[in-house]
Parts: C-alpha cells; structure tokens; sequence
C-alpha cells in the first residue's frame, strides 16, 4: 500500500475501500500517524478520539468484509469543528466556559456522518466560540496554517482548515456565521463550502447566531465537498430553521460543466483594497472560467455597503444572548477580542437588531431579483488578503477576511471557495462562487469545472 | 447620524445588560458602538416598506377602497 494514504481523495479512498483494496483500519491508522507526526506543530485539533476511531474503523472493516458497504464516506477518517457535539467527547467550543462540557449525544451531523460510516477522529481547534475570523485563541492557541506555521489559518473553524490542508483527516466540518467555513479554506489552499442557510441541520451544534450560522464541509477538492455535503444535507425537525427542500445528488451532475453559465462580477465593494496578489489570481480564475465557456458579466452588487452593519447587528446581540450568562459570571475566563465582541452585542438598541432582521429580508428579494433573477453565479476573491502572519493578525485583518464571504451569510445562498492560486510568498488564494437558494448543485458543478483545469488543489504545503 | 455615543451611554448599554464596566473597557467600546450606530442608521435611511409575511401585508390601496365602497 502506498505511504501517502493521507493524500488521497475521499473519492480516490472510496473506491478503494469498496473494492476491498484498502482497509479503513488502514486508513485511520495513517491519519493518526500524521496527526501525531504534525499536530504539535499546527494544534489543528483540540481532541483526538484515537481509541475510538480504530475501533471504528475495524467496525467498518468487518461490515464491508461482509458485504454492507454503505457508500462513499464508509471508512473515511473525519474530524469536526469543536462546537460539533459527538457523544461521549468534550465540546469545549474552544472556550474555558465550554471546558468540561461533554456531549451527551451526537449532533445531528455527527449523526448522519456515522450513519454514512465515517470514522470521526476528533474535534477540531477554531476561534473562541466561533467568534472571530483568524483562528487565534488565548485558551487553546492559534491553529497554524500547514503552507507556513508562521501564520494564520483563518478562522474560525481554523483546526478544520488545518487538519485537511495537511492531510490530517479527509473532511472537516465546519460552521459559517460570516465567513468561518470559506475564509479558512481559502487561506489553507483547500475547498469549503458553506450551504444555503437551513440545508444543513444545526442541531447539536453550540449557536454563535442562529439567524446565520450555517453548518457545511472543509475538503481538499470539490468532488469531496459535494460527497459529503449529500450525506449532511436534508431537513431534520431538530433545527427550527432547517428547510424541506429536497436535496439533488450533487455528484451526478458535477461533471457538466459551466458553458452559457452566468457569473456575475461584482463591479464595486468586492474588491476594493484587495491584495494585488489576491486581485491578480482571482482575475485569472475568471479568464479561466470564461475559457470553459461561462458568460461573465459585471453587475452593481445591490446594498453591499449596508451589509456588513447589519451582520453584525445581527450576529452580535445574538452571539450575546446566548453567552449572556457566562459574560456576567465569568467575564473573565472570556478572550479579549471576543470579549469586545460580546459587549458590542450587549449594547445593541433591540430597534438596531430587529432594523437589521428587516433589511435581510429586503436585501434577499432584492437580490433574487435584480441579482439572481439575471445571473447564475457571483464570483469574487474570498478574502482581500492571504494569511497574515500569526503575530500581525489583529481587527484589521478580521476585516480583510469577512468583508467578501459575510455578504453570503446574510443572503443565506450557498457560496463555495475553491484555491485559485498562491501569493508570491507562497501562501494559497481562494476563489468564492456564490449561487441562489438550494442551488448547490451548480455551484459546486462551476467550482469543479474551473477546478479540473488548475493543479492549486494537487498542490501540498511543505510540512 | 450625527449623535456621539458617549462613555456614559455605553456604560448605561453595558448595565441594562447585566454587565459592568471599568474605564478601559469602556473607551474600547466607544468607538465600535459609534460605528455601530453608524451603520444603523445607514439601514434606519432605507426605503425598505413592509417585509414581512404575506399573509400579514396590508391589502393593496384599491382592495381597500373596496371595503370602503368607493
């Protein structure tokens, strides 16, 4: 058996698996190897469920040895963001508050996960609560990302962003309240996609901000993204916001391509102040996508200045309310930055919060309309800038990460962010493809078309 | 929106929440709610009518003037 097993697909491993070539024992075992060979370094995950998943792994060794494959997440190594509840582990939330809570359960995609087969290797390291978009943390310390450990991985599901970007686990899950499933994949060289808001169940999931909090995958290619978002996505009764809409298989059609697709290209606010690095690769990508016979065009992008006010107006006294008793009883035990955040939400006006609910609702017919009602897709940088050093990241670069990526999360349409290239330092640039409601199908179709003619995804950091 | 939010109004924000605050703290916040506010009122000046459920809309001009018959 080859000795990069860790570097293989979940589709490449699949195949294998059901052919019976390769073990999930294996398959695990590698995976274990690699995070005890690197986690010290990239301090990707929070807690390794080693034990458990080997006796996973036999346990699906013998079923597909007795013929019950169940498909392609069937042995497959995964691992899941922190605020991810999987019975029987601490769901510490990356947070002193969250320390010694374990779950009692499985959250609902933990659940679907283990009904595929997927072996769960751990919980994954993210910003405080989810709270913050660089993946530092005064309590658990910063993931590192694997292209340079020197700097940021993103965040915040910043472990998740480094475990599959270094070959730690197949997937990771993530969640996205504005930015925390794209923002790190971009800045890790890896794909992420966050679904149309109520596709994904949250139950079983700690909220940071129940009006946006979108759950979803971290994968090292697109195939893989669309592999597991089939087996996650799908209504459960669990999550109040969760939608009925049926769910078409993605892999069917991922092949077909973007020819007479409409992309529009935001004319303004999308990139403004944008790396010229950043700029360059994603100007490229869209000469790539127009080659593969899309049909771009640029459009006026409708309230987009309005918007990141009103996510915040949103998420913060959301994020509050929730946190509200742990920010009187132990304000303390609460990282600084996240601190601020939650005291900005604690003095919202509720007139300024319900103002803000209003304005979402606006700006979604106004997009399906003027926006979606002309266009197929939305392309545009994930973030203005690649990963900044660990020990320069501060407010400035949370902007830089959530200004093009939060935009999505109010909208609730999916929104995917492939690699799209490197900076001249070396570190990975991503493109973000947005679509309408429940129309996953064609973002990750133009995701994989543009991704099947580069090479950024094959690429691997210098671990 | 030209109003300064002030120390003293984000020390009374942080109470009326439960939270206390010290000098520090409360210099740090100053400046994020003004932004805050800011935004707020670049949402407040939109034209944004009713948006909300359908069944709750109110019933154009002309069924209106239905009822009243005229």
């Amino acid at each position: 058996m080859a000795t990069d097993l860790h570097w293989l697909s979940i589709a490449e491993a699949a195949q294998l698996i059901e052919r019976r070539e390769l073990s999930p024992v294996d398959l695990v075992d590698a995976c274990l190897e690699r995070v005890e060979a690197l986690d010290g370094r990239l301090n990707a995950f929070i807690t390794v469920l080693a034990d458990e998943a080997r006796v996973d792994a036999r346990g699906a060794a013998d079923e597909i040895a007795n013929g019950s494959y169940r498909g392609p997440l069937h042995g497959i190594p995964v691992a899941l963001k922190d605020i991810f509840a999987v019975a029987g582990a601490p769901m510490t939330a990356g947070s002193l508050i969250f320390r010694d809570v374990v779950s009692e359960e499985d959250s609902e995609v933990t659940r679907r996960l283990r009904a595929a087969g997927a072996i769960v290797l751990g919980t994954l390291n993210l910003h405080e609560i989810a709270l913050g978009a660089t993946g530092i943390n005064p309590h658990t310390g910063p993931a590192r990302n694997p292209w340079n450990t020197g700097h940021i991985t993103g965040g915040s599901s910043s472990g998740a962003g480094a475990a599959v970007a270094a070959g730690l686990c197949f997937a990771g899950m993530g969640t996205d309240t504005g930015g925390s499933i794209r923002i790190p994949a971009a800045l890790c060289g890896i794909a992420g996609i966050k679904p149309t808001f109520g596709r994904v169940s949250r139950r079983g999931l700690l909220p940071l901000s129940w009006s946006l909090d979108h759950a979803g995958p971290l994968t090292r290619n697109v195939e893989d993204a669309a592999i597991v978002l089939q087996v996650i996505a799908g209504h459960d009764a669990g999550d109040p916001a969760s939608s009925r809409a049926d769910v078409p298989d993605y892999s069917a059609t991922l092949g077909e391509g973007v020819r007479h697709r409409r992309i529009g290209v935001p004319d303004r606010y999308f990139d403004d102040g944008v790396d010229a690095d950043v700029q360059a690769a994603f100007r490229e990508a869209l000469r790539q996508l127009e080659g593969l016979g899309a049909e771009l065009s640029e459009f006026s992008p409708p309230h987009a200045d309005e918007m990141p006010g009103a996510l915040a107006a949103i998420m913060l006294p959301e994020a509050f309310t929730f946190h509200q008793s742990a920010m009187r009883e132990r304000p303390e035990d609460i990282g600084e930055d996240v601190r601020y955040r939650l005291e900005l939400g604690a003095a919202y006006p509720a007139a300024e919060y319900i103002q803000a609910l209003r304005f979402r609702e606006m700006l979604v017919e106004t997009w399906r309309e003027e926006v979606f009602g002309e266009i197929d897709l939305v392309a545009t940088a994930t973030t203005m800038v690649a990963a900044r050093p660990i020990d320069q990241s501060d407010l400035s670069t949370t902007l830089s990460l959530i200004r093009n990526t939060n935009p999505f999360n109010l909208l609730g349409t999916p929104a995917i962010s492939v690699p799209c290239g490197f900076t001249g330092d070396g570190l990975p640039v991503g493109l973000q493809l947005a679509g309408r409601w429940f129309d996953e199908a064609t973002v990750l179709r133009a995701a994989y078309a543009y991704e099947s003619v580069t090479d950024w995804n094959s690429r691997r950091p210098p671990l | 929106m030209d109003q300064q939010i002030t120390r003293e109004d984000a020390r009374s924000s942080l109470i009326r929440a439960g939270l206390s605050a010290s000098g520090e703290r409360l210099d740090r916040l100053v400046p994020g709610l003004q932004i805050a506010r800011a935004a707020a009122a670049a949402l407040a000046a939109l034209e944004m009518g009713y948006s909300g459920p359908a069944s709750f809309r109110a019933p154009p001009l002309a069924d209106v003037q239905g009822i009243h018959g005229n």
